[in-house]
């Protein structure tokens, strides 16, 4: 079985910085992988650059064996490949019903709807996943009215929707309080097991390491290390890059 | 039951109040035949279905435009050509000339792709001008600046004029509402409020940006042609940007994204201008003014809640109600 994503020396620059610096990396089916470096590494470069919301300088992007490098952002997403933003993006003067539904009128779920016109039930399905849709009421609401920590959910709803088999979750704990960190993380789990390869953005480790697997470290654009967490802790470039290197303080 | 509570009854639900108002509109020819009010309310009717054009581009798809003139004048355009030169009657040419229009939709939404926001604004503006400047570069076809006359007149008849008016603007915004009350206005609006998102999430952004220029070039294109023919004649100055911000101030008046909300507009806009004519120095101060209370107190528009009352929401609308009642239903 090949990698799900393939990452192949992708570069992307504005103007005098190099956000994304000759960046290779592999994703296995089934996999969870924390995503991390510091403020500004390009991180969520790297995820824009793979759903094709901007075009890389040079490099390839493969997913399921086929190149996605230059595709539009709505094909890449229907191929199976969702993702979420850092800052919720919901579509806020819609209801909570329908930013999910929004989904089921893509290509993709078309497609997969085997000839029921029912456009309510699956996204209903979604809400519920994510723990969105008790107090029943919820669904009813405009986005804009959701807490943060419920709109972060409901961005995770849309994307199921889409059936991916990769998600790409930018920072999904951001902002959270303690006990939506733990429904967020519970959730996480709970996809990873159903068979859902994940990449996770992220800069609370804690929370993170206890999820994820395999750590990759993003600074200044490059691929400095990647391996399971407990390696990763020792690793001396990684020390570097987020303390600085030793003796200069 | 007297009829004063007979009355009330009928007022109590907006959407009597809706029927009776188009059962009013509809037989206005029997109660008066007078020029000068039913030319007013033809304006009106044509003004509505150019501020809904407007309105579905701005208040549902989030695409603002400066420059809805471009499509109002460039069918009016087509069609008084097609009406003098060739000889086609207007049964003809407003049809030809709404399909100008969606072809008009399509060139003027090509740089929306590349410029967002406020630069497509910005750039919005230019198009129209940038036709009144063509228009006076050829005068040989275009008649230059005294424009093209003696158009064939949609009637000799005005009561039927005003009815073909009439229908155009029913017809218009029923399916203007339709298509904004249905999946598709859906997928619109969700482009309006994030599209990276939409994109995200599998929607083909662009493909819908295009169909809603077309859709809005297309009654545009039909209000424009009217009125060409209306007036017999149609100058350049139809491409003035005050005739697009004219759009605007229909739709904004009567409520973003409505799209009914934009009859109210134009019924109120058109009927005060006349009212209004007197003082003519003071018209402009008034109505600045009277924008200026309604943004304040109003941002919705005059017409929001009446919008409200018809279920005006969405395409799969009629499952959220069903599964909405059976949650009802299994809590009581």
């Amino acid at each position: 079985m090949g990698p799900i994503l393939e990452v192949r020396g992708l570069s992307k620059r504005f103007g005098g910085i190099v956000a994304v610096n000759n960046f290779s990396l592999q994703i296995d089916k089934g996999e969870i992988i924390g995503l991390i470096g510091p403020n500004g590494a390009g991180k969520t470069t790297l995820f824009n650059l793979v759903t094709g919301l901007i075009k890389p300088d040079s490099g390839t992007v493969l997913f399921e064996g086929r190149n996605i490098t230059r595709l539009k952002p709505h094909k890449i997403a229907n191929l199976g490949l969702a993702r979420t933003f850092q800052n919720t993006q919901s579509f806020k003067q819609m209801l909570v019903i329908e930013n999910v539904a929004i989904a089921r009128f893509s290509e993709r779920a078309m497609s997969r709807r085997n000839g029921d016109d029912d456009f309510v039930s699956k996204p209903l399905e979604a809400l519920r996943r994510v723990n969105l849709v008790p107090p029943e009421s919820n669904m009813f609401m405009l986005a804009s009215q959701l807490s943060h920590g419920q709109s972060k959910r409901l961005d995770v709803a849309r994307a199921l929707v889409l059936e991916p088999d990769l998600l790409l979750l930018d920072e999904p704990f951001g902002g959270l309080g303690k006990i939506e960190m733990t429904i967020m993380s519970s959730l996480i789990k709970k996809l990873h097991d159903e068979g859902l390869t994940i990449v996770i953005i992220e800069h609370k480790m804690r929370a993170l390491v206890k999820l994820v697997k395999k750590l990759v470290v993003m600074h200044f654009g490059e691929n400095i290390a990647e391996g399971p967490p407990l390696e990763i802790a020792k690793d001396s470039k990684v020390c570097e890059a987020y303390l600085g290197k030793e003796g200069v303080v | 039951m007297s009829f004063g509570t007979y009355l009330k009854e009928i007022f109590s639900s907006r959407r009597n109040l809706v029927i009776v108002l188009l059962i009013l509109l509809l037989f206005i020819p029997a109660l008066t035949r007078d020029h000068y009010i039913l030319t007013i309310l033809i304006f009106a009717n044509i003004f509505a279905v150019f501020g809904a054009s407007w309105d579905i581009l701005a208040g549902v798809i989030g695409i603002f435009s400066f420059g809805q003139a471009f499509f109002f004048g460039g069918a009016g355009y087509i069609s008084a050509l097609l009406n003098v030169e060739l000889g086609l009657p207007p049964l003809m040419t407003i049809p030809l000339g709404g399909a100008c229009g969606v072809i008009v939709g399509l060139v003027f939404g090509l740089p929306s792709l590349r410029l967002k926001g406020p630069y497509f604004t910005i750039m919005s503006l230019l198009f129209p001008t940038t036709v009144m400047a063509l228009i006076y570069m050829f005068p040989s076809l275009s008649g230059g600046e005294a424009g093209i006359y003696g158009l064939a007149p949609i009637s000799n008849d005005i009561a039927v004029t005003y009815l073909a008016s009439l229908f155009l603007m029913l017809g218009s915004i029923f399916v203007l509402m339709k298509i904004a009350s249905s999946r598709l206005g859906l997928i619109f609006r969700s482009i309006r409020d994030d599209a990276d998102t939409a994109e995200a999430t599998g929607i083909n952004t662009t493909k819908y940006k295009f169909l809603s220029f077309a859709i809005s070039g297309l009654f545009a294109g039909l209000a424009g042609a009217f009125q060409a023919h209306f007036l017999m004649s149609i100058s350049p100055s139809i491409f003035n940007p005050v005739n697009s911000f004219n759009a605007i101030l229909y739709a904004a008046l009567g409520g973003m994204g409505t799209i009914f909300g934009s009859v109210g507009g134009a019924f109120i806009m058109s009927i005060l201008n006349e009212a209004l004519r007197g003082i003519a120095e003071f018209r402009v101060l008034i109505y600045a003014i009277a924008m200026m209370l309604v943004f304040r107190y109003l941002p919705e528009g005059i017409f929001r809640r009446v919008g409200r009352h018809f279920n005006f929401r969405l395409g799969i609308w009629g499952e959220v109600k069903k599964l909405r009642r059976s949650r009802h239903g299994s809590n009581s």
